[in-house]
């Protein structure tokens, strides 16, 4: 059992709410279902403005164990001479302060009853009042998967220790270590973010940085971007593959785009509650599986299109060039045997063409199809993911996400950035006849940032950074080489770091651990 | 089903955040000026209408994950307000409209209305 108290100032209508809300992040971290957390929220809001309205003060204190939340709200205040009366719907006696800004229906105590399981409340005139009540909940399942696959390359002699990376990650999923940047396998979903941020490249893809000429045979698979870096259309560009020894040259895309329409078709036939998605981006994927795991069964059941490109062409000993390192991934990763090489390894190659200029502009959400819709950037995936899970995304739609701006596109990669990229290389239709690969095995939720598989475990994890954040100024400043004080209170936690590393730790709280 | 986008320019509104910047559909106007009747009221597919215009507003929206607020009669609400749907990412617009003609005006776009101080 995890306890917490917070302090509740009285007749301080500005930072009301904020024990409540502290609260909520803690439900978040641990795991709690998205409707106990409503129902949790309403019942400790109300409980802690009866105190901000009534009394001068007093504490929220809060036990979470893993079947429930308990709640305790003190106070100083003047008491309640008649709960019962109380309880009833439309009683009060707030003020004319408190009923001016919209307290004081009465409906305060039915609400918390109505959002509770159990409610106590205990009051003596004069003294003050102690309001008991706890919320059930049930955990989202995650099953654990403690470092995922990833195929980021750190180039440790490279790193100038700016922290642009630590800042860049959308799941803070990078430190800066004594040698430079370590990767938390657990959080990383394998996004490009950190490499489009870092000023001396010292992260990039795990693939090749040259075509050796033993590797010059077979049909080379790029992305549509260095296409339109060659200035040329799909004859053109294989003819440029075929002077440099491949066989024949084909964009990604053409997977892309088949899997596009099967996924239309899964939606229409299966009538998904709510909005689909598309599984192209596998990092988009998997920050889906990690942070929004309630929604996992909305993606359609197919592996990503390089996946199905890698099993497509196995057999006619394809080469790949690669965009990201989820696409790495989705591959197979180093050491399976499917050659991949970096863009930057296809322009040493070739460096025959030159782009034209012009490009049009694209918006960050884009409507491909009616309902369909493509959306790019890790901040904005995430916040649709966030508006699928909590229902407001409307049934039919099939939503394609990619945490690039502008999609593959707009890999830190291309050369002429998303849009120049797309206007060059034109439709994404292909003589080519690509398929989709039916997902081989259920996607399952990732633990990501949630602390542990079990409530219990994730409540004694939870128990032990808010010992160790206690030691630390919160002033976010990253000399230890973790993004905030608080993820280095959860590395210290979890066995990562020590709270040594914060120059500015307080030995004054320091507590033997 | 309206967006919180197409709502706003149905009612001639003025957009004072546009929240997180998604396309939130809106089902269902929940109005009061009572605190305690809109957290009970709201849910995640709700726009709150209020003549409310302090940032407890904003914050009891953001305990329920409601994603938009509409506050009425043309309003200038205080700056405390408007940081408050910029931290959250709600969608805070303003009625040129006083409440009877906001909700019809609603109401004659097809969406449900529930008055929260009649019920």
């Amino acid at each position: 059992m995890s306890t917490y108290s917070f302090p509740i100032r009285g007749k301080d209508f500005e930072h009301a709410g904020g024990a409540t809300g502290r609260v909520k992040e803690m439900l978040k971290r641990i795991g709690a279902d998205p409707p106990s957390v409503r129902r949790a929220m309403i019942a400790a809001y109300e409980a802690e403005m009866n105190v901000v309205i009534h009394a001068d003060g007093g504490r929220m204190e809060v036990r979470l164990e893993p079947e429930r939340l308990s709640v305790d709200v003190i106070d100083d205040g003047p008491g309640i001479p008649d709960v019962e009366r109380a309880m009833a719907e439309g009683f009060s006696t707030a003020g004319p302060e408190a009923r001016e800004l919209g307290f004081g229906a009465g409906m305060g105590l039915p609400n918390i009853r109505r959002n509770t399981d159990r409610l106590t409340i205990h009051s003596r005139v004069g003294i003050g009042t102690r309001l008991s009540f706890s919320v059930d909940w049930r955990q989202v399942s995650a099953t654990a998967r403690a470092d995922a696959p990833n195929s980021l390359l750190v180039r440790e002699d490279r790193c100038k220790r700016c922290m642009a990376c630590v800042r860049a990650c959308p799941t803070q999923a990078i430190r800066i270590g004594a040698k430079g940047p370590e990767v938390l396998g657990h959080l990383c979903v394998d996004c490009a973010e950190c490499i489009r941020a870092c000023p001396s490249e010292a992260l990039t893809i795990q693939a090749a940085d040259r075509i050796d000429p033993e590797s010059r045979h077979g049909v080379l698979v790029a992305p549509a971007f260095l296409r339109a870096e060659c200035n040329a259309d799909r004859a053109e560009f294989a003819a440029i593959a075929r002077t440099l020894g491949f066989v024949d040259a084909i964009d990604h895309e053409q997977w892309t785009d088949a899997l596009r329409r099967v996924s239309a078709d899964w939606l229409r036939r299966t009538g998904v509650d709510g909005p689909g998605v598309v599984p192209v981006c596998p990092a988009a994927v998997n920050l889906l599986a990690m942070r929004f795991p309630t929604i996992l069964d909305r993606v359609a059941p197919y592996e990503t299109p390089m996946s199905a490109a890698g099993a497509a062409c196995l057999e006619s000993v394809a080469r790949f060039v690669v965009a990201c390192p989820g696409q790495r991934t989705a591959l197979g990763g180093e050491g399976n045997g499917v050659e991949a090489f970096t863009p930057n390894a296809f322009r040493a190659a070739c460096m025959a063409a030159r782009p034209k200029g012009g490009g049009r502009t694209s918006s960050a959400v884009q409507k491909t199809a009616p309902a369909s819709w493509v959306v790019c950037g890790a901040a904005r995936v995430t916040r649709v993911f966030d508006a699928i899970e909590r229902g407001q995304w409307p049934a039919g739609d099939l939503i394609e996400p990619y945490l690039c701006e502008g999609g593959c596109f707009g890999s830190p990669l291309s050369a002429l950035g998303a849009d120049l990229s797309r206007r060059i290389a034109g439709d994404p239709t292909d003589t080519h006849s690509a398929g989709v690969l039916p997902l081989a095995e259920t996607r399952i939720a990732r633990p990501g940032r949630r602390l542990g598989e079990t409530m219990g475990q994730a409540l004694d994890r939870l128990r032990q950074i808010d010992r160790h954040a206690r030691l630390l100024p919160g002033t976010n400043c990253g000399v230890c080489g973790a993004p905030t004080c608080e993820a280095l209170a959860e590395d210290v936690a979890l066995g990562r770091a020590s709270v040594d590393a914060c120059p500015w730790k307080n030995p004054v709280t320091e507590q033997p651990s | 089903m309206l967006t919180t986008n197409e709502i706003a320019a149905r009612l001639n509104a003025r957009v004072l955040h546009s929240g997180d910047g998604t396309f939130v559909e809106i089902d269902r106007v929940y109005f009061s000026d009572k605190m305690s009747r809109l957290l009970a009221g709201a849910d995640d597919r709700t726009l709150l209408v209020s003549h409310l215009t302090h940032a407890q507003l904003v914050k009891a929206a953001a305990l329920v994950d409601a994603p938009a607020i509409c506050l009425l009669n043309d309003i200038r609400p205080d700056e405390s307000l408007i940081d408050a749907a910029r931290q959250h990412h709600k969608f805070l617009m303003v009625s040129p409209w006083e409440l009877d003609t906001t909700l019809s005006r609603l109401s004659g776009e097809g969406i449900s209305i529930q008055n929260g101080e009649v019920e």
